[in-house]
């Protein structure tokens, strides 16, 4: 069976704007959360990914020339969000508590991402697993090549968790998490091109399905990983941003270059 | 009520995706939240994501149970199981234990072993058609192609009812058909233009 690659914008909300990202830490406001997803829909997206990355939970008023009230808060956001995308919504940053999950799930997010709490507290991750099922907690595996090994982080990319990758890998099986994002934090918003140096032979330690993020630069990055990497999914944030169409542009590309992608 | 279409409410994830494509569909829909308005409607939706046993716990606890099993019983009335809700619709299932379900249609809800997949299975898939359906006969073949997101798959006892499969090694059910009763593995809430198709096609029944 040829898979079908799924191709899967990033957009990062900073305080209820949407902003772009570079290794972690800069952030120029480039849209409104909603105006934004209405227009990834209507390119037919495969999926799409919001990652919270407001460190205060402050979430001012958007900027009336978007026509569009404020929102105060993460359910409101959510919920504005699956009102205008019929696509699967996945949403990561800042969650802490069942509570939390529930917040994002009950308001039409399909699954959420991970990462700080997969390690400080794995019994609410075991725990959502079996709420919502493995398939709606994904992992985002973190990681920085450090002297030529790979170093797994957390809290933002600000701490180091002490895991090789087969027992990071192992570690997330058993508490329950149902798919991968895969994140180099050195090649976040660099435009070099996706790292393979987690995905590689990744098949032989895992069923897992695997998203792979981050360096996209051209439309060759995308159809080199396709052919070089066993992943399911690529994932990218500034690619999509700054070019008209550059989705649909993107995706007949992969098709005329023999990849199997959703048109 | 006639001619709206009921969505059964009770605590799972895609509700409000569901709620959300009727909306787009512009099709008359209310929520469902007391048992005993299931019988002022022609069709009902059967939502689910999540754990088998809890949904079926809250089913039961709703009395929505009994009240789908009389609905069925009018053979001009339709039923549709979304993803979890079309599991729910089968004798049991095998996650964490044993849980019976609602045995409208014989078989068993057992976990995915198929090399071609991922467990989870996560993704966009094309369909294979098995059988004569309703509720596929308008579709082009590449506008079969739905998204999954599930660890789970029905194994009936019948595959006469099994209308459409991955197109994987195992073939994994993705459309079950049998009189009034429907149920899809897929979620056509939020598989964009074919998924609300699909639910065109099932609130035009």
């Amino acid at each position: 069976m040829n898979k079908i690659i799924r191709i899967i914008p990033v957009l990062f909300i900073k305080n209820g704007h949407i902003v772009r990202s570079q290794n972690f830490s800069e952030h120029q406001v480039i849209g409104n959360v909603i105006n934004q997803c209405a227009r990834y829909n209507s390119w037919n997206i495969d999926e799409l990914i919001y990652i919270d990355i407001s460190k205060n939970k402050k979430y001012d008023s958007l900027r009336d020339d978007h026509k569009i009230k404020s929102l105060k808060n993460i359910k409101e956001i959510v919920k504005e969000i699956s009102n205008v995308c019929s696509t699967p919504l996945t949403f990561g940053g800042g969650i802490q508590t069942l509570d939390d999950m529930k917040i994002r799930i009950y308001n039409g997010a399909d699954k959420i991402i991970l990462n700080s709490l997969l390690f400080d507290n794995q019994k609410i991750v075991e725990k959502a697993a079996m709420t919502f099922g493995s398939q709606a907690i994904v992992a985002s595996v973190d990681y920085k090549e450090i002297n030529g090994e790979l170093i797994f982080l957390k809290d933002h990319g600000s701490k180091k968790i002490k895991f090789k990758k087969e027992e990071l890998i192992k570690y997330l099986e058993d508490i329950g998490v149902g798919e991968l994002f895969i994140h180099s934090v050195s090649r976040d918003g660099k435009a070099q091109g996706f790292d393979d140096k987690f995905c590689k032979n990744l098949r032989d330690l895992t069923k897992l399905p695997v998203i792979l993020c981050g360096g996209a630069g051209s439309e060759f990055d995308f159809v080199d990983a396709i052919e070089n990497l066993n992943i399911n999914a690529l994932a990218a944030g500034n690619f999509f941003h700054f070019k008209e169409l550059s989705y649909i542009n993107l995706k007949k590309f992969l098709k005329k270059s023999g990849c199997n992608v959703r048109i | 009520m006639k001619n709206s279409v009921g969505v059964l409410f009770y605590e799972v994830g895609n509700l409000k995706s569901i709620a959300n494509a009727l909306r787009i569909l512009d099709i008359n829909f209310e929520l469902i939240e007391n048992s005993r308005e299931v019988k002022k409607f022609k069709k009902i939706i059967l939502p689910g994501v999540g754990s088998y046993s809890e949904a079926k716990e809250s089913i039961k606890k709703k009395k929505f149970d009994l009240e789908i099993k009389n609905f069925v019983e009018k053979s001009d009335n339709y039923l549709l199981g979304i993803c979890l809700g079309m599991q729910l619709l089968l004798d049991q299932s095998l996650e964490f234990g044993t849980t019976k379900g609602l045995s409208l249609i014989s078989g068993n809800v057992v976990k995915i072993d198929d090399n071609d997949l991922t467990i989870p299975n996560i993704g966009w898939f094309n369909l294979k058609k098995q059988n004569e359906s309703q509720l596929l006969n308008n579709f082009k073949r590449q506008e079969l192609c739905f998204y999954f997101a599930h660890s789970f798959y029905c194994s009936l006892k019948n595959n006469i009812h099994k209308v459409a499969s991955i197109e994987s090694k195992d073939e994994i059910t993705s459309v079950i058909e049998k009189n009034n009763i429907f149920g899809c593995q897929f979620h056509p809430e939020k598989s964009q233009k074919s998924g609300l198709k699909f639910l065109k096609n099932f609130c035009e029944l």
